[in-house]
C-alpha cells in the first residue's frame, strides 16, 4: 500500500519523490494523450446537416383561413386510402409533416420521408380543440400529366424530390361535399394502437 | 390567514428565542475572551475576512481590516477553533480554554494553497465539518473557480463538477435526474441551507441567485432526505452566498461577449451579430453591528438562435448583525425578473436548421418572477447547546406568451424550521429539528377536473435527528432518521420515513474510508399532480393518486492526501429507485397522457477524481471520470414518443452517459493565468422524445486567460466550446456553440 501511494505521490513531482522517472513517464504520457485528445476533438465538429431524403415544393391557400383551426399539416401515404376505411389509412400513412405556418398565401416546404413511393400526398385541416380523430383533407398534389389525378411521388435516399406543390382549399371546408372528411371512430384508434404495437 | 401565519412564524424566528439569552443565565464572572490576529504566512501581511468559527456552537466571527479579532464573553471551557479563507489552507487549534475574566490570544498565520476548495462543508451532516470526516461524497465549487468560469448562469460552473452533468436545466448529479422537463427536480437546491425548489413545479430556477453573491457552491452526492426531505432523491446543492464585508467594498463587474457563426455556414439563419452583456454592481460594508450587501445586476442576450434572446434583473441584499456575542441574525432577500425566448425545438426533423424553430413558435417567449427572503437566527444557549431558527417564503410567478398558450401560475410557498445542536461529549454532537412548510398555488393549468373547486395546496411537517458520534480514535459514525407528514390539498397524505448511516474510518492522517447509507424521496409536485391542458391536439390530465418516488444509495467511498497539494478520491455507488414518476397514455380516445409512478431502476457506478498543484503551484490539474451503469428494471413498456407511436424502450435508463470526464489545467504566472476546461459525456443510449434521431457524445474545450491589471482590477477572457462542437443535450435542442466572453471585474476595498 505504502509503495502504491508512494507512486501515486510521483504522479505530482515534487519533495519526497523516490521514483522520479516514473512520474515524469506517466506524465508525458498523460500530456501526450491530453495533447491527442485535443487534436482529435479540432477535427471533429458533432452533429453535421444530413442530407434530406424527401420532397419538396410550395403549397398554395386558396380561400379565408379559419379562425378556428389548430393546424395544417402534409400528410403523405403510400397508396390512396378510403378516407372512410381506418384499415387503409393506418396502413398507407407514412409521414406527417410540422404545422404549416397561419395565414400565409404561400408556403415553401421541405418535408423528411422515407425512400419509395408516394401515390397520396394530401394536406390536413385539424380544427382548434378538436381530438386527433377530426380531420379534414383540404388539397392533394396533382399528377402534372392529369391534373385530375392524384400525382405519385417517388422519394429515392438522400434526394429531394422537388416540385411538389399542392394547392389547397379552405373554402372545401365551407362546403358539405367538398372536403374530404379524414375521420377516425374510438375503435379505429384503438385498432390502430394495436396495429402499431404488433409491428416488429 | 396566510399572511398572518407567516407574520407569526417571523415574530417567532425573531423574538421566540431571546427569552434563552445565554445572558440571563451565565454569570458574567463565567466568562472569557479571545482574541488575536490573523495574517498571510509569506507576507506577514495582514488577513481581514477571515472566517473564525468556534466547533459545534453558532459562535464566530471575522477579522477586520487589519487581521484581529474579538470574540467577548464566552461562556468558559474547551473549544475548537477553526479558521478559514478561501485560497488559504484552514486551520484548526484543538483545545482552546477559555477562562473566566481572562484573555487568550491566537496569532494565527495561514498558507494560501493551490487546492482552491475550502476543506470546510456544512451541507453534509447541517453542522461545520471537515471534508473529509463527511460519510457521503462531497464536491465544491469555489469562490475562484467560479470566476474562472466567467458564467453568466450557475449551470455552466457545475457542468465541470465531479459526477455532475446536465441535460438542458436539468441537473443530473450521479445520472439521479435523466430529462423531465416540467416536473420535479430529483436534485434538491439548498440557497444558504434553504430548500429553494419552485413551489409548483418544483423544479429549480437556476436564474434565482446572481452568480457574482455566490461565496460557494456544496454538491452532496446520493439521498440526503434524511436531513432535507422531499428532493433530496439524487443528491443535495447547496448555493450558499457571500456575506457582507466587514470594511467598506464596492464591486463593479462588467460581461459582454458575442457568438460565432456554427461551423456549417448552411446553419446560419441571420446575419446580425448575435451577442450577450452583463452588468453587476455589489456594495458591502458594516454600519455599526450590522453587515450589509446590495447587489444589483442586469443581464440580456440575443440569443444564438431563435427565440434564444432574454432579459434579466435581479436585487439582492443580505444582512447579518450580532444582537448579541451568543447570537447571530441574517437576513436574505432576493428578488429577479426573467423574460426569455421559448425554444421548444428546432425547425424540421432533419438537421439542416438546427438554430431556427418552428415558424408558429417565431416569438413565443416566458415571462417569470421570483422573490426569496430568508430570516435566519442562531443563538447558543449554552456552551454545548445551539438553537436555530430559520424562516424563508419564496414566491414565484410566470406567464406564457405563446402563439397558441397564455398559461400562467402564481406560487407562495412559506417554510419554518427549528434545528437544535448538542454537544454530548468529546466528538459527539445531536442535532434535531422539525420544520413546517406550506405552498399553495393559483394558476390557469394546475387544477383538478370535475366539480373540485378552489386552489390546490401542500402542506408538511417533519421531524429529524442526527447523531455524530467519534466511536474510536480513527471511526466516526453519523445516524440519522427524519419523519415526513405530507398532505396534498384535500386528496391525501403520505407518510415518510428517511432513515442514514454513515461511517467514518481514518486509518492514517490523510486517508478517510467513507461508507454510507440513506433514503431519499420526492414528493409529486402541484404541477405533475393537477396539471390540465391541451397541448397540441393532446390532453394532459390530473392524476390525483401520484404518490412520492423514492430511491436508497450505497457509497463506500475513500478520499487520500497524497501530498499537501494533491488528493485524490474514489467512490463506488449504487442506488435504487422506486416508483419514479413518468409519462404514460391514460386513455386513446381523445389521446390523454398523464403523469404515474412507472419505473423502478438501478444506478450503479464509479467515481474517480483527482487535484492537483506543482512547479510551485503555478500548474493546477484537476480530474473526474465517472461510470454509470444505468437501468430500468421490472417490465417494459412500450412509450408515446414524438417520432413513433408506440416505441419499446430499451432497459438503459434515458439520457443517462456511460461515460463522463471532466478535466481542468491552469498555469499562472505573475499576473496572467491561461487554462482550459474539458469535458466529455458519452452519447445517450436512451432517449425518450426523439429516439430515432441521430447523437453524438459531448466533447466540448473551453480556454480562458486572467490578467491581474492591479491589486483592483482583473480582465478575464474565456471562450467556450473552443472548437465549436455541436451537440444537442435534449434533442432537437441545439446546445450553444462557439462563444467568447469578456469580464472586467473591479473592486474596492477601503482600508
Amino acid at each position: 500500500m505504502n509503495r502504491l501511494i508512494s507512486l501515486l505521490v510521483c504522479l505530482f513531482p515534487g519533495p519526497g519523490c523516490q521514483h522520479r522517472r516514473f512520474g515524469m513517464a506517466i506524465m508525458i504520457t498523460c500530456g501526450s494523450l491530453l495533447a491527442g485528445t485535443l487534436f482529435s476533438c479540432k477535427l471533429d465538429h458533432g452533429l453535421h446537416p444530413i442530407p434530406i431524403t424527401g420532397i419538396q415544393g410550395t403549397v398554395s391557400f386558396l380561400g379565408t383561413y379559419p379562425s378556428n383551426t389548430e393546424w395544417v399539416r402534409i400528410l403523405c401515404f403510400s397508396e390512396k386510402p378510403n378516407p372512410q376505411n381506418f384499415l387503409e389509412i393506418l396502413a398507407f400513412l407514412k409521414g406527417i409533416s410540422d404545422p404549416l405556418p397561419a395565414g400565409v398565401r404561400t408556403h415553401s416546404y421541405i418535408m423528411e420521408l422515407q425512400p419509395g413511393t408516394y401515390k397520396w400526398v394530401a394536406i390536413a385541416w385539424k380544427p382548434e380543440k378538436a381530438p386527433m380523430t377530426s380531420l379534414s383533407i383540404i388539397g392533394e398534389y396533382r399528377d402534372p400529366a392529369n391534373p385530375e389525378q392524384p400525382g405519385t411521388v417517388v422519394v429515392r435516399s438522400r434526394q429531394l424530390t422537388r416540385g411538389i406543390d399542392i394547392t389547397a382549399d379552405f373554402r372545401l371546408l365551407q362546403s358539405p361535399s367538398g372536403s374530404t372528411p379524414l375521420r377516425l371512430t374510438g375503435t379505429q384508434w384503438e385498432m390502430l394502437i394495436r396495429q402499431r404495437e404488433t409491428r416488429p | 390567514m396566510k399572511c398572518r401565519a407567516f407574520w407569526l412564524a417571523l415574530a417567532f424566528a425573531i423574538f421566540g428565542t431571546s427569552f434563552a439569552n445565554p445572558c440571563y443565565g451565565i454569570p458574567e464572572s463565567k466568562r472569557g475572551t479571545l482574541q488575536g490576529r490573523v495574517y498571510d504566512a509569506e507576507s506577514g501581511s495582514p488577513l481581514p475576512g477571515v472566517n473564525i468559527i468556534l466547533k459545534g456552537t453558532t459562535l464566530g466571527t471575522v477579522t477586520d481590516r487589519n487581521g484581529h479579532f474579538l470574540l467577548s464573553r464566552l461562556p468558559t471551557g474547551t473549544y475548537t477553533v477553526i479558521f478559514s479563507m478561501i485560497g488559504y489552507k484552514p486551520r484548526v487549534f484543538e483545545r482552546v480554554e477559555i477562562h473566566a475574566g481572562k484573555i487568550t490570544r491566537l496569532d494565527v498565520a495561514l498558507k494560501q494553497t493551490a487546492i482552491e476548495a475550502p476543506e470546510v462543508v456544512v451541507t453534509a451532516t447541517k453542522s461545520i465539518q471537515r471534508i473529509q470526516d463527511s460519510p457521503v461524497s462531497v464536491a465544491i465549487i469555489s469562490r475562484p473557480r467560479l470566476r474562472q468560469m466567467n458564467s453568466i448562469t450557475i449551470q455552466d460552473a457545475l457542468r465541470y463538477t465531479p459526477g455532475i452533468y446536465m441535460v438542458a436545466d436539468q441537473v443530473n448529479v450521479r445520472g439521479s435526474t435523466g430529462y423531465n422537463k416540467g416536473a420535479g427536480s430529483r436534485v434538491l437546491l439548498l440557497l444558504d441551507g434553504v430548500p429553494a425548489i419552485a413551489g409548483d413545479t418544483g423544479g429549480i430556477n437556476w436564474d434565482l441567485i446572481p452568480p457574482t453573491e455566490i461565496a460557494k457552491i456544496e454538491i452532496v452526492k446520493g439521498a440526503g432526505s434524511a436531513l432535507y426531505g422531499s428532493n433530496a432523491l439524487g443528491g443535495v446543492i447547496n448555493i450558499i452566498t457571500r456575506d457582507p464585508s466587514p470594511v467598506p467594498q464596492t464591486r463593479v463587474r462588467l460581461s459582454g461577449g458575442f457568438f460565432d457563426r456554427p461551423y456549417y455556414d448552411s446553419w446560419r439563419y441571420t446575419r446580425k451579430f448575435q451577442h450577450f452583456s452583463a452588468v453587476d454592481f455589489t456594495h458591502s460594508r458594516k454600519l455599526g453591528k450590522v453587515g450589509l450587501l446590495i447587489s444589483a445586476g442586469h443581464k440580456s442576450s440575443t440569443g444564438y438562435r431563435q427565440n434564444g434572446e432574454y432579459s434579466r434583473w435581479n436585487i439582492f441584499y443580505k444582512m447579518n448583525t450580532r444582537p448579541s456575542p451568543q447570537s447571530n441574525l441574517a437576513l436574505l432577500l432576493n428578488w429577479s425578473y426573467d423574460d426569455h425566448g421559448y425554444y421548444v425545438k428546432w425547425k424540421g426533423p432533419a438537421l439542416n436548421h438546427p438554430l431556427e424553430v418552428p415558424p408558429e413558435n417565431l416569438g413565443d417567449s416566458i415571462h417569470s418572477g421570483k422573490f426569496v427572503a430568508h430570516l435566519s437566527y442562531k443563538h447558543l444557549l449554552t456552551s454545548r447547546l445551539a438553537l436555530i431558527a430559520r424562516t424563508s417564503f419564496y414566491y414565484n410567478n410566470w406567464r406564457n406568451y405563446f402563439h397558441d398558450n397564455s398559461d400562467y401560475s402564481k406560487t407562495g410557498k412559506f417554510q419554518q424550521e427549528i434545528q437544535i445542536q448538542y454537544q454530548a461529549g468529546k466528538g459527539h454532537w445531536l442535532t434535531g429539528g422539525a420544520e413546517w412548510m406550506y405552498h399553495t398555488n393559483r394558476s390557469s393549468i394546475f387544477r383538478p377536473d370535475g366539480n373540485k373547486r378552489g386552489n390546490p395546496w401542500m402542506r408538511d411537517f417533519a421531524i429529524y435527528f442526527q447523531d455524530e458520534m467519534k466511536v474510536a480514535p480513527i471511526l466516526k459514525v453519523t445516524a440519522g432518521l427524519r419523519y415526513d407528514r405530507h398532505r396534498v390539498w384535500d386528496l391525501f397524505t403520505e407518510d415518510q420515513w428517511s432513515p442514514k448511516l454513515g461511517l467514518v474510518v481514518q486509518p492514517a492522517p490523510f486517508t478517510a474510508v467513507r461508507l454510507s447509507v440513506g433514503r431519499g424521496f420526492r414528493a409529486a409536485s402541484i404541477a405533475e399532480i393537477f396539471t390540465n391542458t391541451v397541448v397540441s391536439g393532446f390532453r394532459v390530465a390530473p392524476n390525483l393518486n401520484l404518490r412520492a418516488e423514492s430511491s436508497w444509495s450505497y457509497e463506500i467511498g475513500i478520499r487520500q492526501q497524497l501530498s499537501s497539494m494533491t488528493v485524490v478520491d474514489a467512490a463506488l455507488f449504487h442506488n435504487l429507485y422506486w416508483n419514479l414518476i413518468e409519462p404514460k397514455m391514460a386513455s386513446l380516445i381523445p389521446p390523454t397522457f398523464q403523469l404515474d409512478n412507472l419505473a423502478r431502476a438501478r444506478i450503479s457506478g464509479l467515481e474517480l477524481s483527482f487535484e492537483t498543484a506543482f512547479y510551485r503551484q503555478r500548474v493546477r490539474i484537476q480530474g473526474a471520470y465517472t461510470y454509470l451503469d444505468a437501468s430500468r428494471l421490472g417490465e417494459i413498456q412500450p412509450i408515446f414518443t414524438l417520432d413513433n407511436l408506440f416505441y419499446m424502450p430499451s432497459r438503459t435508463l434515458p439520457y443517462r452517459p456511460r461515460h463522463l470526464l471532466q478535466l481542468h489545467v491552469s498555469y499562472r504566472q505573475a499576473k496572467w493565468t491561461i487554462g482550459m476546461d474539458f469535458r466529455y459525456m458519452s452519447r445517450f443510449e436512451e432517449v425518450l422524445v426523439y429516439p430515432s434521431d441521430f447523437r453524438v457524445s459531448q466533447k466540448v474545450w473551453d480556454a480562458f486567460v486572467e490578467f491581474q491589471i492591479t491589486s483592483r482590477c482583473s480582465f478575464l477572457m474565456r471562450i467556450n466550446n473552443l472548437f465549436n462542437y455541436h451537440y444537442v443535450e435534449m434533442e432537437r435542442d441545439l446546445a450553444p456553440i462557439r462563444h467568447v466572453i469578456f469580464t472586467l471585474n473591479w473592486q474596492r476595498l477601503r482600508k
